[in-house]
């Protein structure tokens, strides 16, 4: 491929990705993107003379002027800002791509690719721009390096008048060359890859994050999920039973050596009190700051303590639209690290409503890590008592639903308590009487449950626990409708329980005396059959999520503890090896047990590394011999026996090369010294110099024409000698 | 192709001739000093300098890291790492580019002062497997400019290629090189780093030369002609021959051209006795001013247009100084030797000035004295 042809395709590759990048942040209309693609590929097409026509530059910056004039009216009429800036970032790169004719406008290619990246930061922080980044870590060596050589073939070449038509010809022709860089090149610079991603991680983990706070742009889509706002329509649940997408990671912090494939882990989000016969919503209160008993616990019913054997567990959230905290059953506390804020530890602020709805601050928009303690005690499983003020609101039953009161009072006939009545109608529910289904009833204008309880008698967890909350709200006990995620299926590449959005659910928790709020699951188990199917899919979809994770975790929630832990993890590591062989301790053990569990795999690896190590030594070398036994072409056979045979003949009159000269020099040292034929033996030489290391070819006629000028070298001998004789008596003569 | 026939590449990577920047605006030459601190040059330093992009990526790169800083952004400093390590990078690879390299200069035969001439430099990548990019070389010499500097695009590995620029020495006399200057802007172009070769060469640099316009003048003329047993411009005839291409028309012999049927040519015998001994007043007077030395300069270079001239024209020559001689040069021969005799001659002050010393009696005489000051008595 020739130089121009590379350095294009490389500049496409660039800006492309910066396109790629610039629309990741779903800001651009689809309509805006196709037209940049459109655009970007139409440009591929430009070539020629059309490039230097005058008036097709001044009509592209009068676009460019334009579109910016349009661009500030259309943000002055209230389209969004950022969207307009985007586009015209992007139409700047269309514009270069358009006139690409120098290396200054290739430079501007990188330099604009280069920025939309940086632009990218701002829109998007998902794994797509993870691809992006090694993207361009990959190709922008490549196009550095092009660039700058075009940039100094332009400059240098055209050793007269850069305007004169031989430079530019001379430029063109060096420019369509496939000997200044070909594979080897593109091979190694590919492979310059390897080390700077290194060095571009190390620098990545070992820069201190003391800063951060006066102005933070992070911003990213939250995913919607529904049944966690303030209100939700009864059937807005089964919809997105079906939906892989992973909202929540939980891994517990001991990690059994055989995790079961798949956990029933509930976790618990919004409660609604009010239901005005189609739709559940929250009243309006007061939401409190959750109290906290150091800098970063918050004790929902105790303190964590370990000695009880709490289990902890390592909570992932994604970020969504509504800043739910879920807390797993039987959650008596909760962790979350402080925010580092220009080198100062800020606690996380986190408010609970009516009902154990807990949220949290999210400025980042990046979601929330933390870490739930949950009591081994099931009578912890509840949840606290509250007052009768606070429980009355959970007894309102909308008008029209005395159908459903009787049934309720049928079903749980005999019952002592609110417990039993509970679990009567769990039991009713879950009888052969009920399906789950994902089927929306038609209900022809008629109460939902009152189609759910007695008409179809099918329908998703809504419907199931909307009528089991109003059902014990007509016999007198505080119910509320809960949504939340039950579910949990092991990720083998990331290490821990993926919750997908299709494991949205929904139950009731009623009110029991002595012991507080009970939850029941009132939906039949037919709606494990419903969820996400498991396949080669679905695998790859887990490998995908867990890419994910890490980046979410170790790039972008990269931060000063992290770094701190690191740093404290690394000086463990060496202290333990200084110590040598002193009294063990438990830094010691620490850094032992480490060595047990990954030394194999480090060892292991380090012989990966010599092994590749000596191939590539082996192969190297292989290679280099290969070349070195490669036989001559023909031509070249025969212009170094032209050669020999010269250097023979003049070797006989008494001019043989010394070792030290160069055939050029022997050349002139032969025209100093007077010898007759130098031009026949300049010939020869040149020839031979073209072809043995110029890679060009003999043609016969030159090699018939190289041969008449060897005979007269031969035939030149008595002149030869006349010439030296006369030459060494002059100079006598002189002194 | 004289020169990229030497190379391993084709036509199209071959090396060219820049101009040195600064040069056209009167770039000085190299200090006494600052040669001195090139001769000490060790091998291993390197030089590094931003070049116009280098310093718009640094303000890019602080531009990151501030805001990377400021937000708390990640990706900003994931941003602000590649961007360090390109520059890391830069300077690895500049450094593979400048390494593993020898370079040799090829001086012209002749030089004279204030005439442009070609200096060969032989550049050759040692390196086994990893070629050499985008490399600049100055060829550097004692209180001497450097104009033009040569670039190579590529030097594949084990190859060298050839290229030659254009040096315009000031004055006669030695001029000492020092050695090569090898600077890259290779890979990304935002950093020059270069390494200095100690490369150290003379060339001897002859007398300027008059122009056309030259007149010659004072020459008293004696001795006899008399023919030698060698070819030249005589009155003699040596004999005949058959014409070749290039002969003067005004030498056919045109009785033994028609009687034979093809040209023939005289050839003459050149004058021995026609020899010019140059008088050339080379003392310094007590009151000598500061255009002395300018003036000693036309002086010498009148001498070499003179002996030069005089050479062609089939005469022997030889130039007498005070104090010394140049050897005497046959007609028709080289004049290299009164031109390295005229190129180190030197003033000498008028009260220790010996003579002129003997010539030969047969000769012609030309006597050329520093000419007068502008204004002067």
């Amino acid at each position: 491929m020739s130089f121009s042809a590379l350095h294009k395709l490389i500049a496409y590759l660039l800006s492309g990705l910066g396109l790629v990048a610039l629309c990741l942040g779903n800001e651009l209309e689809q309509s805006s993107i196709a037209l940049i693609f459109l655009a970007y590929a139409g440009s591929l097409f430009a070539e020629g003379k059309l490039l230097e026509h005058p008036a097709y530059a001044k009509s592209w910056t009068a676009a460019v002027v334009g579109l910016l004039l349009l661009q500030l009216a259309r943000s002055a009429a209230d389209t969004p800002t950022l969207a307009m800036a985007i586009e015209f970032a992007a139409f700047l790169q269309i514009s270069r791509l358009w006139n690409r004719r120098t290396a200054v406008d290739y430079q501007q290619i990188a330099v604009l690719a280069f920025l939309h990246l940086i632009a990218a930061t701002v829109l998007s922080t998902s794994l797509s721009y993870a691809l992006i980044f090694i993207g361009f870590v990959i190709a922008t060596p490549w196009m550095l390096a092009l660039s700058h050589l075009r940039r100094e073939i332009e400059g240098n070449y055209p050793t007269a008048s850069p305007d004169d038509d031989r430079a530019q010809a001379a430029i063109r022709r060096v420019l369509a060359s496939k000997r200044v860089v070909g594979a080897s090149f593109l091979v190694s610079t590919a492979l310059l890859a390897v080390p700077l991603f290194a060095m571009t991680l190390t620098i990545f983990v070992i820069v201190p994050r003391v800063g951060q706070g006066f102005l933070s742009l992070q911003r990213s889509e939250g995913q919607r999920s529904a049944g966690f706002g303030n209100q939700i329509e009864l059937g807005g649940f089964g919809v997105i039973r079906d939906d892989p997408t992973v909202v929540l990671r939980v891994t517990p912090l001991r990690v059994p050596t055989h995790p079961s494939s798949v956990l029933a882990l509930r976790m618990r989000g919004t409660s609604f009190d009010h239901y005005d016969g189609r739709r559940w919503t929250r009243s309006p209160s007061t939401m409190l700051p959750l109290p906290r008993s150091d800098r970063s616990q918050y004790p929902i019913r105790r303190p964590a303590d370990p000695d009880k054997g709490d289990i902890a567990l390592r909570i992932l959230l994604d970020h969504l639209d509504e800043p739910v905290v879920f807390l797993p059953t039987g959650t008596v506390a909760l962790s979350l690290a402080p925010r580092i804020v220009q080198g100062e530890q800020i606690s996380r602020e986190l408010i609970h409503g009516p009902g154990l709805d807990v949220r949290y601050a999210d400025p980042d928009e990046l979601g929330l890590m933390y870490t739930a303690f949950i009591s081994r005690d099931p009578r912890e499983a509840d949840i606290a008592p509250s007052s009768r003020e606070q429980r009355a609101r959970y007894l309102e039953v909308p008008t029209g639903h005395e159908r459903v009161a009787a049934l309720a009072q049928r079903v749980t006939q005999g019952a002592k308590d609110a417990d039993e009545s509970a679990e009567k109608l769990v039991t009713y529910l879950h009888s052969a009487r009920f399906g789950y289904s994902l089927e929306q009833p038609d209900l022809k204008g008629k109460l939902p449950l009152d189609v759910f309880l007695f008409d179809v008698r099918r329908g998703h967890c809504e419907y199931f626990a909307s009528a089991m909350a109003i059902m014990l709200r007509t016999l007198g006990i505080p119910a509320r409708n809960v949504t939340g995620f039950v579910g949990g299926r092991w990720n083998p590449y990331g290490g821990y329980y993926a919750l997908r959005q299709g494991d949205a659910h929904s139950w009731v928790e009623a009110y029991v005396e002595g012991r507080g709020w009970v939850t029941y699951d009132p939906t039949p188990p037919g709606r494990a059959d419903a969820g996400p199917r498991q396949n080669w899919w679905s695998n790859l979809q887990a490998l995908i999520d867990a890419m994910r994770t890490r980046w979410m975790t170790s790039v972008v929630g990269y931060d000063l503890r992290t770094q701190a832990g690191l740093l404290r993890g690394i000086m463990r590591f060496f202290s333990s090896h200084g110590m040598g062989g002193g009294a063990p301790t438990n830094l010691h053990l620490g850094a032992a047990d480490a060595w047990k569990r990954h030394g194999k795999t480090a060892l292991l690896l380090l012989a990966a590394l010599a092994v590749l190590a000596a191939f590539v030594w082996w192969w190297m070398r292989r290679r280099g011999a290969a070349q070195a036994a490669r036989p001559l072409p023909p031509h070249v056979v025969m212009a170094v026996k032209l050669y020999r045979d010269l250097e023979r003949v003049l070797s006989e009159y008494g001019y043989a090369r010394p070792v030290a000269r160069t055939p050029i020099e022997h050349v002139s040292a032969l025209a100093a010294q007077g010898f007759v034929r130098v031009d026949e033996v300049r010939e020869i030489t040149e020839h031979y110099m073209e072809v043995r290391y110029g890679g060009r070819e003999l043609e016969d006629s030159e090699i018939v024409q190289l041969k008449a000028a060897l005979a007269r070298v031969r035939a030149a001998k008595a002149e030869a000698r006349t010439a030296k004789t006369g030459s060494t008596s002059g100079d006598r003569r002189a002194q | 192709m004289s020169e990229a026939a030497k190379s391993s590449a084709s036509e199209l990577t071959a090396p060219a001739e820049r101009a040195v920047p600064g040069a056209a605006a009167g770039r000085a030459a190299p200090t006494a000093k600052q040669t001195r601190a090139l001769r000490r040059e060790q091998p291993w330093r390197r030089h590094l300098r931003t070049t116009r992009e280098g310093k718009a990526f640094v303000m890019v790169t602080l531009g990151v890291g501030v805001a990377a800083f400021n937000t708390g952004n990640n990706l900003l400093f994931l941003i602000l790492g590649f961007m360090l390590s390109l520059i890391v990078l830069s300077g690895v690879m500049s450094e593979t580019a400048i390494r593993g390299l020898r370079v040799s200069r090829h001086l012209p035969q002749r030089a004279f002062a204030g005439k442009v001439s070609l200096v060969e430099i032989v550049l050759r990548n040692k390196k086994p497997r990893s070629p050499s990019y985008s490399l600049e070389i100055e060829d550097i010499a004692e209180d001497a400019p450097t104009e033009r500097r040569c670039y190579f695009l590529k030097v594949a590995p084990n190859a060298e290629q050839a290229a030659a620029y254009r040096r315009k020495p000031l004055r006669r006399g030695l001029m000492r090189f020092v050695g090569f200057r090898v600077a890259t802007r290779y890979p990304f172009g935002i950093f020059e780093k270069w390494r200095m070769l100690q490369v150290p060469g003379e060339l001897l640099v002859y007398p300027a030369l008059l122009g056309e316009r030259y007149t010659e003048r004072d020459m008293s003329v004696s001795g006899v002609d008399s023919p030698s047993n060698k070819l030249g411009a005589g009155t003699e005839i040596a004999g005949l021959r058959g014409y070749e291409v290039g002969d003067d028309a005004r030498a056919i012999h045109w009785k033994r051209t028609a009687s034979l049927g093809k040209l023939v040519v005289m050839e003459r015998q050149s004058d021995a006795a026609a020899q010019l001994s140059i008088l050339l007043d080379n003392a310094r007077p007590r009151d000598a001013d500061a255009t002395f030395a300018a003036r000693l300069e036309y002086a010498i270079s009148e001498a070499a247009t003179l002996a030069l001239g005089s050479l062609g024209r089939g005469l022997s020559v030889e130039v007498i100084a005070r104090g010394g001689r140049s050897p005497l040069v046959l007609a028709s021969s080289a004049a290299d030797p009164i031109l390295r005799y005229l190129a180190l001659l030197e003033a000498v002050d008028a009260e220790q000035a010996a003579g002129f010393g003997t010539h030969a009696r047969s000769a012609r005489v030309a006597r050329i004295s520093v000419p007068r000051a502008a204004g002067g008595a």
